[in-house]
């Protein structure tokens, strides 16, 4: 996949921003002040950073994204599964299940996932099992 | 510059004393709590940042100055760190590496001292650019950082997360942020932000920063960068202290795992975040597991050791001058004394002198308690002993004296077989003290039954006083030392050198019986030489005589201004040093106000002339001494003193008065100064002639001449108020008067009563006249014999005048007349001897002449002058030249002769009236 890789701080940002796109540079500026305790040049640099990489784009002072949270999450999983799984899904699925208790309900979806072959539906469950991990931070 | 660096760099040793004792400390304290550490460090860096510090008694500091400021310009470096072994090594190493002729040494420690000074500058240029540019590097680094909790909460400080954060830490000054990495286990979380949280409260943001400053200083110094190690280190532990104290075992065990999770390797020193796994990780978590609050006996000894060593190491050792030195001592204390009726006298002593030499000589108090310094009883001179506190000791009975250690002592014995004897012995703590004893000289060297005994002793203290000068306490002084009778008439102080006195005396040429020793009554012989001495004060005004002279004969006549040949040496290993040495300028003139020394530099191959610097001193008194500063720098062609005597005249001649010519110089007196001042009426006086050139003549009457023109000239007479010495002016003192006066004519005028211009109108010469005259001197001047002083005088008879009324020349403007005088002019040639006054004519020419010039109203410009040939043909020639109406007059030349001849004697007469009078010498004649 070729989504760009979003820094933490960084997906702090584009939180905010996917939560009220469209917005207008001045009040994301703001916004970021409150809920990230950013300078303004701070995010307006983050901003023009972004941009340039193809994460977001800012026309006319409003800025909306380009990449949606779900790309950029199956993008880290991706990342993840390279490098320390080596490629290998179920290794890394097996690994997950060693941590978490999977309860019945778990398994089924799981299974159905495996039997059935939605390639979308299969991201969506595993985002939904990351989301707790990140939910962490929110 | 090299001057600071000295100091820094003598800070920095005395300050790595106190490093090593509080490594010392922390070996010996480990179970200490930390914050005493910390402490300590703090107590460094007071040593660091005082350039100043208290003296006192208990200080271990070895030695407050171990570079001397010299150093950095002088030939020979000597350090004195106070340390025997390490002075001893270093000092020779010193010598041999300098050594070479005095100049080139010196410009060699100058060239070594900037070359160090610049080093240092570098470095800390270096090291501060360093920290300031990694702070603001990692500044920018956290721009991104979000927040993970405000500071909502009172007393909570700011948190922020970074994905560019390894390890907690903390970051800012006044208002400090505490940055966290994203992934962080629940668990650790809390032990790091308590972590943090306590180096926040411990302001650690704050002596990091200051500790790496002080470290940028003084980055040369190895034990700097060891302290400032320890320092992380302490600060480090002593929060993990603070957090852990309250835990249980499982809470540390907790704490140590967030340790271990949180240590990363670094490689950089950083000086301001206050990193949580950076330092010593291993360390901390034995520290933190085995970690037991320490007894608070423990405590309270670290407590108190720690202070201990502070004011030992932050005070700096006390400087003291265990010699006995000279002095007016007065008795403070009785510490001993027999119960019998020998030591009751010496019960009664007031005081005493010790001069420098060691004469001793005692001042008994009168009934009333207070001093008696007229009835002096002088003792003797007194010889170095090598008295030990238990000779002492065994001396004394029943008690035990409890003195310091003696560290200096003398003994002057009696002369009788059992007799009185006197210690005067200084110990360690800097204490004085006198001794009377009794010993029975025939038992002396027998053992046990020596009956040798102290009467008393007495403990005392200089009565000298800083701002008095103790003239008399010199005299006694260089009495003794000299032999002479000596009379001190000034001290003064050279600048820069307040520990110093330069005396200056008179002398008697004739020895000086100790016997007449007594403050009333010094006999007042002939003092003709004198002489100055140099003396050392020590803090307790305690003298030392480093040196004198005397000049025999200096002081004969009253007008001696006389120039020392020694110079007065202010070092007492009596070096002759720039800076430390002075010129000495003895007088007795009674006229002297000022001395103005010239100095000349010679030219530089760029410069258009050489250079002249004056420095002036002024003198007040009579007889005086001044200092002069005995610089000699390069380029100095010569140093000459100018000596001017009261009212700015110039001393001539070193002591010799010159009546004659006493010259002021100043402005020009014009014709016009006179008219406006005038005006002033009997309101002018001495002063306002003050700025102008003038001669000083007279005797008897005090006379300031003015030469205005070569018609006209200014007398002033009087009594001048400065005459009289030490009198002030009197503001009455008028002068009696002042004349207008016309050199050729025995008129003037008064032009404080008179009208000047009218004056002026009347007298002033006709201007023919005064174009004859010129024509006359012009043409005779340097054409015979002319000795040096010589004076002029010319006569004119005119017989005639005639007038031509021509026309204007073809090419010149205007109309002239011209108008041709025929005459008979006498020219004489006066040798004036100004010492015997008398004067003689040498040279001369009586002649007839035709004189022409073009006349433009009032002046007459010579165009032609006209002088028969010497020989036979003279007759002829005159009458060719002269009208014939005139020409038998001009032949008839001896009727004029004499005429003339007493005119022009008397021309000259009037000249010197003025001055001198004089008359003729004998033989001479035209």
């Amino acid at each position: 996949m070729d989504t760009p890789k979003v820094f933490e701080s960084e997906y702090r940002f584009c939180l905010i921003l996917w939560k009220h796109e469209p917005i207008k540079s001045r009040e994301l500026v703001e916004l970021c002040k409150k809920e990230l305790g950013w300078k303004p040049t701070t995010t307006y640099t983050v901003i023009k950073r972004l941009s340039e990489r193809g994460i977001l784009k800012n026309e006319n002072t409003i800025v909306t994204s380009l990449v949606s949270k779900e790309e950029i999450q199956l993008s880290e999983l991706d990342e993840l599964v390279e490098t320390k799984f080596e490629g290998s899904l179920p290794a890394f699925i097996a690994a997950f299940a060693k941590r978490q208790k999977l309860s019945q309900k778990d398994v089924d979806e799981i299974r159905r996932i495996i039997d059935g072959a939605d390639e979308k539906e299969n991201k969506e469950m595993v985002q939904e099992r990351n989301k707790t991990k990140r939910n962490h931070y929110e | 510059m090299e001057a600071v660096f000295l100091k820094i760099v003598n800070m920095s040793i005395t300050a790595t004393y106190m490093v090593m004792a509080v490594l010392f400390f922390r070996l010996i304290f480990k179970k200490a709590p930390k914050w005493i550490f910390c402490l300590l460090w703090s107590f460094v860096a007071v040593r660091l940042v005082c350039p100043f510090s208290f003296e006192s008694g208990i200080s271990l500091v070895p030695s407050a100055q171990p570079l001397p400021d010299e150093i950095i310009y002088t030939a020979e470096p000597q350090i004195d760190s106070g340390i025997d072994s390490v002075d001893q090594f270093v000092n020779p190493i010193l010598e041999e590496s300098f050594k070479t002729d005095d100049f080139a040494s010196a410009n060699k420690t100058q060239i070594w001292s900037f070359i160090f000074s610049q080093i240092w500058i570098l470095g800390m240029a270096v090291l501060f650019s360093y920290a300031a540019g990694s702070y603001f590097l990692l500044k920018t680094k956290m721009g991104t950082a979000t927040i993970y909790r405000g500071r909502e909460e009172r007393g909570t400080a700011l948190i922020k997360q970074s994905e560019r954060v390894d390890s907690p830490f903390v970051l800012g000054f006044i208002r400090p942020v505490i940055y966290l990495p994203y992934e962080m286990e629940e668990q650790d979380l809390n032990y790091v932000l308590a972590h943090e949280m306590a180096h926040i409260r411990r302001k650690d943001h704050w002596w990091k920063p200051i500790g790496f400053l002080l470290l940028i200083v003084y980055w040369f110094n190895p034990f700097m960068w060891i302290a400032y190690l320890f320092l992380c280190r302490d600060i480090e532990a002593a929060c993990d202290e603070k957090v852990i104290k309250e835990m249980e075992k499982e809470e540390r065990q907790g704490y140590s795992t967030a340790l271990l999770h949180c240590s990363v390797h670094r490689k950089t020193l950083m000086a301001c975040p206050l990193a949580f796994g950076e330092v010593g990780v291993k360390e901390r978590i034995t520290t933190v597991m085995n970690y037991k609050k320490p007894a608070w006996k423990l405590v309270l000894l670290a407590a108190f050791v720690s202070l201990f060593i502070a004011v030992c190491l932050i005070t700096n050792p006390e400087i003291k001058d265990t010699e006995v030195m000279g002095a007016e001592y007065l008795v403070t204390k009785l510490i001993y004394a027999e119960d019998s009726p020998e030591s009751d006298s010496f019960k009664k002593l007031g005081g005493c002198t010790i001069t420098t030499n060691h004469h001793l000589v005692l001042a008994p108090a009168g009934e009333d308690g207070k001093m008696q310094w007229d009835d002096l009883i002088y003792v003797g001179q007194m010889k170095p002993y090598e008295l030990t506190n238990e000779e002492l000791e065994g001396y004394v009975y029943h008690e035990s004296l409890n003195l310091g250690k003696i560290t200096d002592a003398y003994i002057i014995s009696g002369k009788e077989e059992n007799d009185i004897f006197y210690l005067a012995f200084q110990t360690k703590k800097g204490k004085t003290y006198l001794a009377k004893g009794w010993e029975d000289v025939s038992e002396r060297g027998q053992d046990g039954s020596d009956d040798t005994r102290i009467l008393a002793i007495c403990q005392l203290e200089s009565g000298l006083k800083e701002e008095v000068n103790p003239l008399g306490f010199f005299n006694l002084t260089l009495l003794t030392e000299t032999g002479h009778n000596i009379e001190v008439f000034e001290s003064v102080k050279a600048d820069g050198f307040p520990d110093y006195k330069v005396v200056g005396f008179a002398a008697d040429s004739a020895p000086y019986s100790m016997a007449d020793i007594g403050f009333a009554g010094y006999k007042h012989t002939s003092m003709t030489d004198m002489g100055y001495a140099v003396f050392r004060m020590s803090k307790d005004n305690r003298y030392k005589l480093i040196d004198y002279h005397i000049y025999e004969n200096a002081a004969i006549e009253n007008e001696k201004i006389y120039y020392c040949e020694h110079p007065a040496v202010l070092n007492e290993a009596g070096e002759l040093k720039p800076k430390e040495t002075f010129d000495v300028v003895l007088s007795c003139n009674t006229e002297l106000a000022k001395i103005q020394r010239v100095y000349s530099y010679e030219k530089k191959a760029w410069q258009k002339e050489g250079k002249e610097e004056l420095l002036s001193k002024a003198v007040e008194k009579s007889p005086s001494i001044t200092l002069f500063s005995w610089e000699k720098e390069e380029g100095v062609e010569s140093v000459s003193q100018i000596y001017i005597a009261k009212g700015g005249y110039q001393i001539l001649d070193m002591g010799v008065k010159d009546e004659f010519s006493k010259k002021f110089f100043g402005k020009q007196l014009t014709l016009n100064d006179v008219i406006s001042l005038s005006g002033k009426g009997m309101e002018l006086s001495w002063e306002d002639f003050d700025e102008y050139s003038c001669y000083v003549t007279g005797s008897g009457l005090y006379i300031q001449l003015y030469e205005i023109d070569d018609e006209y000239r200014l007398l002033i007479g009087g009594n001048y108020p400065y005459q009289s010495e030490g009198k002030e002016t009197d503001e009455s003192e008028k002068p009696m008067y002042i004349y207008l006066q016309h050199i050729n004519k025995e008129e003037n005028i008064d032009i404080r009563t008179e009208n000047v211009e009218a004056f002026l109108k009347e007298t002033r010469m006709d201007p023919l006249d005064k174009a004859i005259r010129s024509a006359i001197l012009a043409n005779h001047m340097h054409t015979t014999y002319e000795p040096e002083n010589s004076y002029y005088s010319v006569d004119f008879i005119l017989l005639g005048k005639k007038e031509v009324s021509g026309t204007a020349l073809k090419g010149t403007a205007g109309h002239k007349n011209s108008l041709s005088c025929y005459g008979i002019a006498c020219y004489q040639v006066y040798e004036v001897d100004e010492y015997a006054c008398t004067y003689e004519p040498v040279s001369g020419s009586h002649v007839p002449v035709v004189m022409t010039f073009d006349a433009e109203e009032d002046s007459y410009t010579l165009t032609d002058y006209w002088e028969p040939g010497n020989d036979k043909k003279f007759e002829e020639y005159i009458r060719e030249a002269f009208p014939p109406k005139w020409a038998e007059e001009a032949l008839n030349l001896s009727k004029y002769e004499e005429e003339q001849g007493k005119r022009c004697e008397e021309q000259l007469l009037l000249k010197y009236s003025g001055y001198e009078k004089i008359e003729p010498n004998g033989s001479g004649g035209s």
